[in-house]
């Protein structure tokens, strides 16, 4: 029955139902405002960032014991091996491997995760299946990016499925949440894009590894900036959430004390579609700077950023200096277009590095995949390579855990970006590149003229 | 700040309003006739750019043939979702907005699957030709884009006045808005006239999505941004209005700017703070009818 009402005045009924519809649309974008927040850094929760800043004191002696804790387990393993060795050749180093890949496949993260299980795919195709001399047998798991998940997933993993090995979530959140019950069950953990410093520092755990870089590319980017590019003065405009801050921090901290001075930072809120306000500001100020730097500007706000710069003139006037996914190659870079001509960056990669390994990976990803790879791709195939190189190092066995998270922190070998090592941390120590926009064959890639090596998470730049 | 600062702000804030005027108008004219808060129009807006993207890209590189297309694929949702769904909940508000609520997300994971690449990843398509470049203003560049999107907020608003103040289905649709049962007893089909209405509120939305993707760009969960902007602007300019949603837009899109640029880190409370003023302050907004 329909219902006929003549009351055609209802400015309160309307207006109620107006506001209940911005009160939902609110919670909505609550939950839909993230997906942007992109390429490799993601958000730790506040609470997490907080500690690390008020609490260097602690930090500081916490990172002068740990190395001790954690090469403890060095001393005794020369003695433990040859038994374990003994012990698991009967226990079946040929048995599969499990192998846990808990990435997203849905929300804030499902670029990373999915470009993470495209190189996982990849590397498995190369390697006939095989981890460590192992056949493996992996087992997928969707966080969907909320860390409530990720630790109900990495549970099942890790009891239903019995899994040797995890490669952890993408979010800093997700990989906090998890840490804990990763380091009690003695499951070996690999983390290829949560970036919140914590967890290779004061909570780090023998059974975590990163294989990516902690900020370090933004240290880097500050010492480059400074030395190499001779900028002197900038702004640093960067996206206002945990990892945009930290990412803007670093810079600077590094950035200054390497001689330059940031004059003025923005930071705009994370996602923003119309960038055009904070370039207007950024043109009546440009006078008195060298460069513009964006340490996290990443999605689509990256391309507009880009675009937008070059079409309110700027470009022409003072470079943009950027972090490593607003130049992204496989994402940002396409849609900027001629826009990007010029724009230099600092990452861990670049497509065009001139490594054997970097062209065996760039050739294989295109066979398989018909598009070029970008560097969330790059994580992956680090991530997964690191635990086929550890492994084989441990002959395949995964019941000897003291021998096997050795093997695994001292593992070395060729990866795209350069040589892959870590820290008695488990934090990977890494290269970082300068790199420029240029066309190429018809297509923008990012080309290296400048690198500097060996940058640490606690890295003291050269002077 | 100075002069140039402000008066280039100004350029960005009203042509950010001239896109928001764009949707807003279309959800006024619905609100105005129909009494229905419709939030599907933000997966017009998205799905408009969608088609207006993929035509570019596929069929013919002709911008106004997209925005055509954008249009017509705008105005096609709508009058699916009014004619077999709407309808049978009229006068029912709570019921009418959780299902546009509903057909908000459906349409979203939809266009997951139709067309992933777009909807998936952040997307900015260039404007059409000449109007991908700079004006030299004075000693400044300003993107030709956004002076464009003020010419098409101004052309479409003097489109949609003159419709509805100087036509007979103008007449008709004002009537309605007063007085729904007393058009229906001169005649009027008001079913259809409600049909066309909302189709052609669908249609400025979906039209909106193509103009407005070169300089908004398309993100997942851009539907929702929108929208909510547009909100904002219907609360201010009052609901039901043309003049409320014209003057609103301006007013959100000068304020969100120069809120951004001068306050960045404030800039939720910027937009929103207006809003509240005005909701406690003239509950029907700055012309509002209904």
């Amino acid at each position: 029955v329909r219902v006929r009402n003549s009351d055609f005045v209802q400015a309160r009924r309307a207006l109620g139902v107006v506001s209940a519809g911005a009160l939902l649309l609110l919670a909505a974008c609550q939950s839909a405002a993230t997906p942007s927040a992109g390429s490799t850094s993601s958000s730790a929760p506040p609470a997490a960032a907080g500690t690390s800043a008020p609490a260097p004191a602690t930090a500081k002696p916490a990172a002068g014991t740990a190395p001790a804790a954690s090469a403890a387990p060095a001393a005794p393993s020369p003695v433990v091996s040859p038994v374990a060795a003994a012990g698991t050749s009967a226990g079946g180093t040929s048995a599969p491997l499990k192998l846990g890949v808990l990435l997203s496949t849905s929300g804030p993260f499902v670029f990373e995760g999915s470009s993470g299980i495209d190189s996982v795919k990849l590397y498995l195709a190369q390697h006939k299946n095989q981890l460590g001399g192992r056949p493996v047998d992996v087992v997928y798991e969707d966080t969907a990016g909320q860390p409530d998940q990720a630790l109900t997933k990495a549970k099942k993993l890790v009891e239903q499925d019995k899994v040797d090995l995890l490669v952890g979530p993408v979010g800093s959140n997700e990989a906090l949440a998890i840490r804990d019950y990763v380091d009690q069950q003695k499951v070996p953990t690999f983390l290829g894009w949560a970036i919140a410093k914590e967890l290779t520092q004061d909570q780090a755990s023998p059974y975590v590894f990163r294989t990516t870089g902690a900020l370090q590319d933004s240290s880097g980017g500050g010492w480059l900036a400074a030395r190499r590019l001779g900028y002197k003065n900038v702004i640093v405009v960067s996206a206002d959430y945990v990892a945009g801050h930290d990412a803007a921090d670093t810079f600077k901290k590094y950035f200054e004390a390497a001689g330059g001075k940031v004059i003025s930072e923005i930071y705009p809120p994370l996602g923003v579609a119309d960038v055009a306000p904070y370039i207007t500001s950024i043109q009546s100020q440009i006078d008195k700077v060298d460069a513009v730097v964006l340490p996290q500007i990443v999605g689509d706000t990256a391309i507009q950023f880009v675009k937008q710069y070059d079409q309110y003139g700027l470009k022409e006037q003072k470079p943009l200096f950027t972090g490593v996914g607003t130049v992204d190659d496989a994402t940002t870079l396409p849609p900027e277009g001629d826009s990007a001509v010029g724009v230099q960056s600092y990452a861990e990669w670049a497509p065009t590095l001139e490594l054997p390994a970097n062209k065996q990976f760039m050739d294989a990803f295109r066979a398989m995949y018909g598009k070029a790879p970008g560097s969330q791709n790059v994580s992956g195939y680090d991530v997964i390579e690191t635990i086929d190189k550890g492994l084989a190092a441990a002959q395949g066995n995964t019941a000897d855990k003291q021998a096997l998270i050795q093997a695994f922190g001292q593992v070395q070998f060729d990866a795209p970006g350069g040589l892959f090592k870590m820290d008695d941390k488990h934090q990977r120590i890494v290269t970082i590149y300068l790199r420029k926009v240029e066309q190429q064959n018809g297509v923008l890639v990012n080309t290296v003229s400048d690198k500097v090596e060996n940058v640490s998470q606690f890295w003291s730049a050269p002077d | 700040m100075n002069g140039t600062f402000i008066f280039i702000q100004a350029l960005n804030g009203i042509s950010l309003g001239m896109l928001l005027f764009l949707l807003a108008s279309g959800i006024a004219l619905i609100t105005g006739l129909m009494g229905i808060v419709n939030l599907a129009q933000g997966s017009y807006f998205l799905w408009g750019a969608f088609a207006g993207i993929t035509v570019v890209r596929r069929v013919a590189d002709n911008f106004a043939l997209a925005a055509i297309v954008g249009a017509v694929v705008g105005a096609l949702m709508g009058v699916f979702m009014q004619r077999f769904f709407l309808s049978r909940f009229y006068k029912n508000d709570l019921a009418l907005v959780l299902l546009t609520f509903g057909f908000l997300f459906m349409f979203q994971d939809l266009g997951n699957w139709l067309v992933p690449d777009l909807a998936k990843t952040p997307t900015v398509p260039p404007a059409p030709g000449l109007l991908n470049g700079a004006v030299r203003l004075g000693t400044f560049a300003y993107p030709a884009y956004r002076l464009f999107m003020i010419l098409v907020g101004v052309l479409v608003a003097i489109g949609l006045w003159v419709v509805v103040e100087r036509t007979k289905v103008g007449a008709v649709i004002r009537a309605g808005v007063d007085d729904e049962e007393m058009l229906r007893g001169t005649g009027v089909n008001v079913a259809l006239l409600f049909t066309a209405v909302f189709a052609l509120g669908a249609a400025l939305a979906g039209f909106a999505g193509v103009v407005g993707a070169p300089f908004y760009g398309l993100h997942p969960g851009a539907d929702l941004d929108v929208l909510l902007l547009a909100f904002v602007v219907l609360i201010v300019g009052g609901l039901g209005s043309l003049k409320g949603a014209f003057l609103g837009s301006l007013f959100v899109g000068l304020v969100d700017t120069f809120g951004r640029a001068l306050f960045p880190e404030l800039s939720q409370f910027t937009i929103f703070a207006p809003m509240a003023l005005m909701l406690a302050i003239r509950p029907t907004g700055m012309f509002g009818r209904v």
